[in-house]
């Protein structure tokens, strides 16, 4: 289920680790499209019934930052399905068998 | 997540069950990758999940080791905030541990397969009531420098404690595999799969449309408004609760998730020892160790 990157996404993605990607301080809940938080998908704050259309099925990566203490992803909206705690993050959520999964976020 | 996908992880995860074509008279095969090896309830009939209606949480067999338990996770919590706090009066700014209650927190509803507390779709549609989770100290009225450093901190104390998070977010640990693989196997089950049949069916006879992708409630009724959003999500509870659906799939979830907990009996071990090591860390992070 792994996207393919383009590749002008890619010199975009190379261009981002070359520089580091690091969540914004203040940042909230940040999922990303890609692995080790590369292209971010939007900051959620404290969490959403639905991500919106933008991010839905698509996230690959999340980082956890104040002023949220955990997130909770959610494999449907309004907090419905799977889910998977996490208080810092994960650089590749294919590891939790959650890929392109979250569709809400507590 | 789509149906398609969602029916494409089962098949994957219930083809690798296949292919491990254990019975359960062979020795306990060694845990590899995420999905665990076939393993059989029938010597668990008598175990059966807890319900919490009024708040939507299921007590099952794995509750004892989670991860995701909430002291567990209220400790975790605990532990970086003690570190961030550190990092924040060497920097001059007020400690703010102490201002939160660190006691475990009432859990979230549960909707793995929909919401099924009537009480909290009464009062709050299908968001979140302000009591469950846990409660945190908010950063936020003090002000743009305060939060700015605190970002800061709080992610220094994350790294810090990165052998905890090594264990408990590196990878998926038993726990975890033992949940999803249960919930999974109870909803595939010819009972769960009947289970849900009924919920669904009870939704749709009283008028409510749902979305075919994942079986909830269109969204549309949240779009419509609190007053359409409430009245979905209790009749997604009612139903729940009256086609006895929500207790036949927890029971059978508890009943996998017993079942599991023998068969990996060493790898749940050892992952109970590695839990306990983890939580003596934190402890001492937190007295300031």
């Amino acid at each position: 289920m792994k996207k393919i990157i383009p590749v002008a996404a890619a010199t975009t993605l190379a261009a981002a680790i070359a520089v580091g990607t690091a969540a914004p301080a203040s940042a909230g809940i940040v999922l990303y499209q890609y692995n080790d938080y590369s292209t971010s998908l939007g900051d959620f704050g404290r969490g959403t019934t639905f991500v919106g259309s933008h991010a839905n099925d698509k996230a690959s990566s999340i980082r956890v930052g104040a002023p949220a203490n955990y997130a909770i992803l959610y494999q449907h909206r309004d907090r419905g399905g799977d889910s998977r705690r996490f208080a810092a993050g994960s650089p590749n959520l294919a590891s939790w068998n959650f890929d392109n999964m979250t569709s809400s976020i507590g | 997540m789509n149906a398609r996908q969602a029916l494409g992880i089962s098949t994957l995860a219930l083809a690798a069950l296949a292919i491990s074509g254990c019975s359960a008279g062979d020795p306990e095969p060694e845990p590899s990758g995420f999905a665990l090896p076939k393993v059989s309830i029938t010597s668990q009939e008598d175990v059966v999940a807890k319900l919490d209606f009024a708040h939507g949480i299921a007590n099952t067999p794995l509750d004892r080791i989670s991860l995701d338990e909430p002291a567990f996770s209220m400790k975790q919590f605990h532990a970086v905030a003690v570190r961030t706090d550190e990092c924040m009066v060497e920097r001059g700014l007020e400690p703010v541990a102490s201002k939160t209650n660190w006691s475990p927190y009432l859990d979230f509803e549960d909707r793995r397969w929909g919401g099924w507390s009537v009480d909290y779709a009464s009062e709050y549609g299908v968001d979140a009531p302000p009591n469950a989770g846990p409660q945190f100290f908010d950063t936020l009225p003090l002000g743009v420098e305060y939060n700015k450093a605190f970002a800061q901190c709080d992610e220094s104390a994350k790294d810090s404690l990165k052998t905890v998070f090594a264990f408990t977010e590196g990878a998926p640990q038993i726990d975890y595999r033992i949940r999803t693989g249960s919930s999974n196997l109870a909803e595939n089950a010819p009972a769960g799969r009947k289970a849900l049949a009924s919920w669904h069916a009870c939704e749709e006879k009283a008028g409510i449309v749902l979305d075919p992708q994942d079986g909830y409630p269109s969204a549309q009724y949240k779009a419509q408004g609190k007053e359409a959003e409430i009245h979905a999500a209790v009749v997604q509870a009612q139903c729940a609760v009256d086609t006895g659906a929500v207790q036949t799939l927890y029971d059978l979830q508890a009943k996998y998730e017993a079942a599991y907990l023998d068969q990996q009996a060493t790898a749940v071990q050892a992952f109970v020892k590695k839990r306990k090591a983890v939580e003596k860390h934190l402890d001492a992070v937190i007295a300031g160790r």
